[in-house]
């Protein structure tokens, strides 16, 4: 039935990947948390940390890409309007979690030169990321027509 | 409760157990599906159908003058 010898049917199968995407969430949440604890409450220099702060970040774009590319998230990518919304929801997304960054929990002094710079940073990242999920949602869309056409 | 399948294994003189070791299941899956706790997937559905003799309309079809 599947290649692990302690699942024995489809059941067990649901069952098991059910409780491994909760668990893969949690895991990703507290390492959220514990990386945040880390920066602000403990005030550790980011060197500390980096390594879980890597992980978490490609976990989650990975998770990202793979979603994208086994159809587990549609992206209607022939859709330019659809794009530059998922582009504009993720700048948002960016540009909220950069001002509590700095502005609410480091403290930081407003100015114009900072605040550009940090837009200009997230809206290139946003940009990169966005074109990189368009392109495996386009490719994994290619491939669920080829198989459908086999 | 899915009482044509029940009905269906005791005719063919089949435990649980024998039903799941046929479509490569456990006993657990074929108990839960009996008491209509756990919808099964269409390929698991026609072998129960084909290990029964019966039709999926027969095991898994509900009349709504049922």
């Amino acid at each position: 039935m599947t290649k692990f010898p302690f699942i024995k049917d489809e059941r067990q199968h649901a069952a098991f990947l059910k409780i491994s995407a909760a668990m893969y969430f949690i895991n990703l949440i507290l390492l959220m948390i514990l990386i945040f604890i880390r920066q602000f409450i403990l005030h550790q220099p980011v060197s500390q940390f980096e390594d879980m702060a890597i992980l978490m970040t490609f976990n989650a774009i990975f998770f990202l890409i793979m979603l994208f590319y086994f159809s587990g998230i549609t992206l209607p990518v022939l859709s330019l309007k659809s794009i530059l919304t998922f582009y504009a929801a993720f700048v948002l997304l960016g540009s909220l979690f950069t001002i509590i960054k700095y502005f609410v929990l480091m403290d930081t002094t407003w100015s114009f030169s900072f605040i550009l710079g940090k837009f200009v940073i997230i809206a290139a990242i946003c940009a990169l990321f966005t074109g990189i999920y368009a392109l495996f949602a386009y490719l994994g869309y290619r491939r669920m027509e080829k198989t459908i056409a086999e | 409760m899915n009482m044509k399948l029940k009905l269906a294994r005791v005719e063919k003189n089949l435990s649980q157990q024998e039903l799941a070791d046929c479509v490569e299941a456990t006993r657990q899956t074929i108990g839960l599906i009996e008491k209509g706790k756990y919808n099964p997937t269409l390929n698991l559905c026609v072998r129960i159908a084909n290990a029964l003799d019966k039709t999926l309309n027969d095991l898994f079809w509900e009349d709504h003058n049922d």
